[in-house]
């Protein structure tokens, strides 16, 4: 994603440096009453369904009206640099974190506005500037925004990211078991894209350990139809083409059947009814035995 | 060792290894490369007398279903022979894409590296 610098802030959004100066001078009416802002909005903020999710806390709302205060203080200044983008950016990534919704936090950035102009400023500050410095407050208040979305997303977008690996690595977990010996324990839906990423990830550790045996356990396998049973048949002899015995554990009773049932020609795999079984017999295959030792 | 002509000596190279006979297919075969290959291994392995015979396709970049089937009933040929056939050095890309297109591979006796293959080649099981 592309960086937000004061520079191309402000010269995206239009902003002068009369803007600011317009800015400061409503801060000076504005900010002597700031508390009486922080009243109007959190008696408007305490009829959404989220407050009471957010602040069960009262320390907590005590710490963020504070943290609003300091907000429009330091927006008052009139100050666009680094530190101000910074402070904004670290405020998007929090609202992103406690799963603050943007429509809220756009309805609360509206109603400041609103509360600020209608209810503390006094009407007669400014005279006939008044307009030309709301439309700055507006710029300003509208660059904040932007920082705060593009944070968020940043965040959302992360943090997507990251499930998605997790989820691709949690569906192929292969583990070296032993020496020569491959573990993969499949859970779920076994569909064709499933079965692919599967062959790709099998073959490729076959290729890198050279095992000889690999257990492919399906007790956590949801499903053994036709085609469930298929994928398992051509990973199966992928398997053989790279030297590699499958064998397979986990196979149920109630597996067994409907396989036969189905008339699906499961001669080419090797099964065995517990991971066990599998094991044992992986381990007769690379010339070990397990054995008990002493008493 | 090498035998048969020298427009498949550069497509396949066949030669003695101990008591095995390596064959190393160096670029695609076509039909008659295939052919060509195909007698001058069977040949060889009724002349050297090999305790067994590895075809190693490691040089492959690909190896299409019908191709993998032409070497399949090449080892079945061998193995009539009464020497053991293994196929050496398929990688993890060729192999999925044979098991996608369905290809027989029933009877293959494979191995990923040359050291294996020369291995499984000789052993008893």
């Amino acid at each position: 994603m592309e960086s937000m610098t004061p520079a191309l802030l402000m010269q995206r959004h239009e902003i002068l440096e009369a803007d600011l100066v317009l800015v400061r001078e409503l801060g000076s009416h504005i900010e002597p009453r700031l508390s009486e802002y922080v009243d109007h909005l959190y008696a408007w903020m305490r009829q959404l369904p989220e407050y009471d999710e957010y602040f069960l806390d009262p320390r907590r709302a005590e710490r963020v009206q504070r943290a609003q205060v300091d907000y429009w203080r330091e927006l008052f200044r009139g100050v666009i640099d680094e530190a101000f983008v910074a402070r904004r950016r670290a405020t998007g990534e929090m609202h992103a974190r406690i799963g603050l919704s943007l429509p809220t936090y756009f309805a609360a950035v509206d109603m400041s506005l609103t509360i600020l102009v209608d209810r503390v400023l006094p009407e007669t500050a400014l005279g006939e500037r008044k307009a030309a410095a709301l439309r700055a407050l507006t710029k300003i208040v509208h660059i904040d925004t932007a920082i705060v979305v593009h944070a968020y997303n940043r965040l959302t977008s992360e943090k997507l990211a990251g499930q998605a690996r997790a989820l691709l690595e949690l569906s192929t977990p292969v583990t070296a078991l032993w020496e020569d010996i491959l573990l993969l324990p499949v859970i779920g839906i076994i569909d064709s894209r499933r079965a692919h990423d599967i062959m790709r990830s099998v073959l490729q550790r076959i290729a890198e350990t050279r095992a000889k045996v690999f257990i492919m356990d399906i007790s956590g396998v949801s499903v053994v139809d036709t085609a469930v049973a298929n994928h398992l048949i051509k990973i199966t002899k992928a398997m053989r083409l790279m030297g590699c015995e499958c064998l397979l554990s986990g196979v149920s009773p109630a597996v067994a059947q409907t396989v036969i049932e189905l008339g699906i020609d499961i001669s080419a795999v090797n099964s065995r009814a517990t991971m066990r079984d599998a094991l044992e017999e992986g381990f007769r295959r690379v010339g070990m035995e397990v054995k008990r030792i002493g008493q | 060792m090498n035998t048969g002509s020298p427009e498949l000596r550069r497509q396949a190279v066949i030669s003695l290894f101990g008591e095995c006979l390596v064959a190393s297919v160096q670029s695609d075969l076509d039909k008659a490369g295939m052919r060509a290959f195909r007698t001058s291994l069977l040949d060889s392995v009724r002349r050297s007398q090999p305790r067994g015979v590895v075809i190693d396709v490691s040089a492959l970049d690909l190896l299409d279903a019908y191709d993998f089937e032409a070497l399949r009933s090449t080892m079945a040929m061998v193995e009539l022979l009464g020497v053991r056939a293994v196929l050496v050095g398929l990688s993890p890309i060729i192999v999925a894409a044979l098991v996608e297109q369905d290809a027989v591979t029933d009877g293959v006796i494979a191995e990923p590296t040359l050291e294996a293959g020369l291995a499984r080649a000789t052993s008893a099981s």
